[in-house]
């Protein structure tokens, strides 16, 4: 039987103006996994905050593993009103100086709370290896990303990019 | 890799597009998905064709305290494993290793039953597994969050053995996998 090519491109937006937060809708659930890869550009130093399913409930925790250069640390926050991908690895000002993977697991999963991992980088400020949780058994259908908070008022740069894909299992 | 596929892409000038030429760098190969608990999740006969592996699990334990993956190659049960990892757990950063180990793991990467919809996640890369000239290293990103406690692991493993990879043993360091437990084994081709 043929092979399935799988990592497959759902959707992509690079900015060219800026935006107050970018959104993934519609998000299909035929895949497994999902992988995002942002490369982040902000007003000022600002962190990549999440909602899935635009929930602003207090469904949010996470735990973070960071790396500034001069310390190595872990903090946690739980029972967030959104989710949250970097610390020390946040989008500056510079046109690609910021990247972050994202795999989201099982997204489509009604059983289960959504499990996701991501690794933050930006050079000049530090590194973060993240787990956050979504405590709902929801499928996640939509995906928005804000910079300093969904009620901030710091808006995504030109340049920003997001790309989300879908990564199909096998069969057992 | 040949070009049999020409495009262009609204751009000024013509993009050789020599990715779409042969889509597929990444192939699901096999998933273990369970209905009911099990002690292990094996992946035997796995194809030599593919330059890489990833390994993508979303795992759960039958016990009550968190519990790591561990896996063994070829059915390779001796001390000819190593390990090192970095981990963060809210508190602080951690870092241990080992040599001479009889497996290799991913540290608190399936979640205790407590917690009965959490599932920890990592995603592991098994570089060169095909090559009969190497010894086989890994890396790994895991973790779990349970809204009360979490730990997030980036760490790697090596198998001092130059054999080609045709076969994986997943199991818990304690317990069993629980319902609903899946591991998905991908090739990345060159």
């Amino acid at each position: 039987m043929a092979k399935t090519a799988t990592y497959s491109l759902i959707a992509s937006t690079t900015l060219t103006g800026t935006a107050a937060q970018i959104d993934f809708n519609s998000i299909p659930g035929t895949f497994t996994d999902l992988v995002m890869v942002i490369t982040g550009v902000s007003n000022s130093n600002d962190n990549i905050f999440y909602r899935f399913n635009g929930s602003s409930s207090a469904f949010y925790s996470r735990t973070d593993l960071y790396g500034t250069g001069t310390t190595a640390s872990s903090i946690r926050a739980s029972s967030q009103t959104q989710g949250r991908l970097t610390n020390y690895g946040y989008p500056s000002t510079t046109v690609g100086e910021q990247n972050t993977i994202w795999h989201i697991m099982d997204y489509a999963n009604t059983t289960t709370y959504k499990t996701s991992l991501c690794r933050s980088n930006r050079a000049s400020s530090g590194v973060d290896a993240m787990v956050n949780l979504f405590s709902s058994t929801s499928a996640i259908t939509s995906i928005s990303l804000a910079t300093n908070t969904f009620t901030g008022t710091a808006n995504w740069q030109s340049g920003t990019t997001a790309k989300l894909y879908g990564i199909q299992a096998g069969s057992n | 890799m040949s070009i049999t596929r020409l495009t262009t892409n609204g751009l000024t000038g013509t993009k050789y597009d020599t990715v779409s030429a042969d889509n597929y760098y990444m192939e699901p190969i096999a998933t273990t998905l369970l209905a009911s608990s099990q002690a292990t999740i094996s992946f035997t006969n796995i194809p030599q064709n593919y330059k890489h592996l990833q390994v993508r699990a979303f795992g759960k334990s039958t016990t009550t305290s968190d519990q790591d993956l561990r896996w063994q190659y070829n059915g390779d049960t001796s001390a000819s494993y190593s390990i090192h990892y970095l981990l963060g757990n809210g508190s602080g950063a951690f870092a241990a290793g080992a040599a001479n180990n009889t497996l290799i793991r991913a540290n608190s990467t399936l979640v205790r039953s407590t917690y009965t919809s959490v599932y920890g996640a990592v995603v592991i890369d098994i570089l060169d597994y095909a090559n009969p000239y190497k010894n086989k290293t890994s890396r790994h990103l895991g973790g779990s969050e349970n809204n009360t406690s979490g730990q997030i692991i980036l760490d790697s493993g090596c198998w001092y053995n130059t054999a080609p990879i045709t076969s994986i043993l997943f199991y818990p360091s304690s317990g069993n996998f629980d319902t609903y437990s899946r591991i998905s084994l991908y090739g990345l081709k060159a």
